[in-house]
């Protein structure tokens, strides 16, 4: 059987949203991390799911059974777990979550476009991650200088070329929820990051604006952020 | 039958090594898929790079790329998906194509954590991926193998 790139959306909801017996289920730490992107998803879309947090001292434990039992197979969280799948890897995870619910372009060029930025937007976040691990206090500087202006150009021009309110395509793809949390970080360092990219800054605020993100970013509910953590007391 | 018809061949341009191109020549090759190979040497890469990010065909200044009629793909991982999508090979259903992904992040890891070492210190890093790299990574895709019990990653 030659695999589609998505069920159609009717299709979609009506196997996989309705019949469904259980409710997705994530585990995670208590934090955005890796999770962050797949839960703007789920938040937006509105697909049920239950949060299932890890705390760092019961993590060694967890780790331990998830290697025997496979369902960790890298010894890593975030998991998605969907009836009897267990999936880690959080591309995978939004990927999968993307197929399921229509999210992945109308097309395989779409499709391949999503996966490309995908790739792309991960590199950026390795970049910056780079960085913290090298000297946290100095991050942040650097990161303003040196990750954010290289990669930020790219999406400006893509995102020029494209001619439309989203990262591929004229609707909502996965990868519009993997850059909004990217910039999130970004942001989040730096509140006028985004200043000097003016549709990177446009994407950015229309996603905030979307009823179900504005609504979840009000509730209280997301998790903090690694950065809000991890930063240094004395950073400016 | 669908693939000959089609009207172009894929073309593949990268710099002439293995590198970040290697899987997908391999997918390719193993399928019979017919396709072209454009070399990219070094002392023109400079001008290549520039005129792919000015024309978008290469959005991130980066090889290996795929063009496949007007489509043009950069990143190997997503040009890998493409093809597997295109030519039946992302398992028989979504959570096989799951499966999949997670299994190249799980790859892609293990290849990151060896490049590492190899541009830290080329001499030393046979050493220190036999020591560290293999050890940490090679039980998860054995115990991966051993639960799948097929000859494949995923499924048959």
């Amino acid at each position: 059987i030659r695999y589609k790139t998505q069920p159609s959306r009717a299709l979609s909801s009506a196997l996989e949203g309705t019949l469904t017996m259980a409710k997705i289920q994530i585990t995670y730490f208590p934090l955005k991390g890796r999770q962050a992107a797949c839960l703007l998803l789920l938040e937006d879309q509105q697909v049920p799911y239950d949060f299932v947090p890890v705390e760092r001292a019961n993590w060694p434990d967890i780790k331990q059974k998830g290697l025997e039992d496979g369902t960790l197979p890298f010894g890593q969280v975030p998991q998605l777990k969907d009836g009897d799948l267990y999936l880690v890897q959080s591309a995978a995870m939004i990927r999968y979550l993307a197929r399921k619910h229509g999210l992945y372009g109308k097309n395989s060029a779409e499709a391949a476009k999503c996966d490309m930025y995908e790739e792309a937007i991960t590199d950026m976040r390795n970049d910056a991650m780079k960085l913290f691990y090298a000297d946290p206090t100095k991050a942040v500087e650097e990161i303003k200088k040196t990750v954010f202006p290289k990669h930020a150009a790219y999406f400006e021009a893509i995102l020029k070329r494209g001619g439309t309110d989203y990262l591929v395509g004229d609707s909502v793809t996965y990868v519009d929820y993997i850059l909004t949390d990217m910039l999130d970080s970004m942001v989040e360092m730096a509140p006028e990051i985004l200043d000097t990219y003016p549709l990177l800054k446009a994407h950015y605020g229309r996603m905030q604006a979307r009823p179900n993100i504005a609504a979840y970013r009000a509730s209280g509910r997301e998790p903090p952020s690694w950065y809000s953590v991890n930063k240094p007391k004395a950073a400016a | 039958r669908y693939r000959r018809n089609k009207m172009a061949k894929v073309q593949i341009t990268y710099f002439p090594f293995k590198g970040r191109q290697a899987a997908f020549v391999l997918l390719l090759e193993d399928q019979q898929i017919p396709y072209d190979y454009v070399p990219v040497e070094f002392a023109n890469w400079r001008e290549v790079k520039q005129k792919g990010l000015e024309d978008g065909t290469l959005p991130f200044g980066q090889i290996p790329q795929l063009k496949d009629g007007d489509l043009y793909l950069v990143q190997s991982s997503a040009i890998v998906r493409h093809l597997a999508r295109k030519h039946g090979l992302y398992g028989k259903d979504s959570v096989e194509a799951a499966k999949c992904d997670m299994y190249e992040e799980g790859i892609t890891d293990m290849r990151n954590d060896a490049m590492k070492l190899l541009f830290a210190d080329i001499t030393k890093a046979p050493e220190e991926i036999k020591k560290t790299v293999i050890p940490k990574h090679a039980p998860y895709f054995e115990a991966i193998l051993k639960r799948g019990g097929t000859d494949y990653l995923v499924g048959d």
